[in-house]
């Protein structure tokens, strides 16, 4: 067996656990961490999807740097440097397993090289929020009303749907293999 | 199968588990084995995309048990079948699932195809030539 890379020979020459060493063996952990990865990649990529499809039908109505554009972009942006970060995360948590290092070590340094691009989005998202905060602030203090909350709720309901059944896969996959 | 609690299950069973105290449960279906684990992440990922894509289209909601519903048991069967086939590892098998459940309607539109093919190969349906 040829371990070309440092990452896959520190998987082969670790210690032989099912989930990474750093779980200490703690099965329930690994459960809560795959099922949040899992779930927040999933929520962030459908965050994502809606939000471009709003942003491409609503092309003419909010133009460049109009306060719904700012906030739909800030919504995007935050949604890409989740689903990012939680995708790799995901990913090597899945693809996790001492009998097969090469992969496993790929999949750590992927991590690696996403890590920061999904930095890179939640920076520049807390940029865009700081510059656009105070006319934003002063924007919304023009017509004061309550925001219906529940308008989103069908999508709310989808996310907790598929966060439900992806923690019971979690804690099936994580408990029989 | 001790997973009458499979939370308490699984906080439990792993404690310092290693490749070598541990196996992976492996199930049988017709006598073919395959591992659990790597059935339950397809099975997982396939019903996840399909319920994702559907759920919001009106027409898919509209022909939930003529349309949608048979569909959705063909790409869980499909996922099912790559499982005890091919016995991936988890995250293939999310892989695998997930491919499988957003191609959906598409198992159908390839099997068309090379329907299609079949008949100018023995040309029975030449007036329809394949791609």
């Amino acid at each position: 067996m040829t371990n070309t890379s440092f990452a896959a020979q520190a998987v082969a020459n670790g210690p032989r656990t099912i989930a990474q060493p750093s779980f200490e063996g703690m099965g329930w952990l690994v459960v809560i961490n795959l099922a949040f990865m899992t779930i927040a990649t999933l929520v962030g990529m459908m965050v994502v999807i809606k939000l471009a499809g709003d942003a491409w039908k609503h092309r003419r109505l909010d133009t460049w740097l109009s306060p719904a554009w700012i906030y739909r972009a800030l919504g995007i942006i935050f949604a890409c440097g989740i689903t990012i970060r939680c995708g790799a995360e995901a990913l090597t948590l899945w693809g996790y397993d001492a009998r097969d290092p090469v992969a496993s070590g790929m999949y750590a340094t992927v991590k690696r090289l996403f890590d920061p691009f999904a930095v890179t989005f939640g920076l520049s998202g807390l940029g865009l929020y700081i510059c656009s905060e105070p006319g934003m602030i002063e924007q919304q203090r023009k017509e004061p009303f309550a925001i219906d909350m529940w308008l989103a709720w069908p999508m709310i309901r989808r996310m907790l749907w598929l966060g439900f059944a992806t923690f019971v896969a979690a804690v099936g996959v994580v408990s029989t293999r | 199968m001790a997973a009458i609690l499979p939370v308490a299950a699984a906080a439990m069973a792993q404690k310092g588990a290693t490749i070598a105290t541990s196996s992976p449960v492996i199930w049988h279906f017709l006598g073919y084995p395959f591992e659990v684990a790597g059935m339950i992440a397809a099975v997982f990922a396939c019903g996840a995309a399909r319920w994702w894509i559907g759920a919001a289209q009106s027409l898919r909601r509209e022909h939930r048990w003529s349309l949608d519903i048979p569909v959705s048991g063909i790409a869980i069967a499909f996922s099912v079948a790559i499982v005890i086939s091919q016995r991936p590892e988890p995250l293939s098998g999310l892989l695998y699932g997930a491919g499988l459940g957003m191609l959906g309607e598409g198992i159908f539109k390839i099997a068309e195809n090379y329907l299609k093919k079949a008949g100018t190969v023995f040309g029975i349906d030449t007036d329809k030539p394949g791609e």
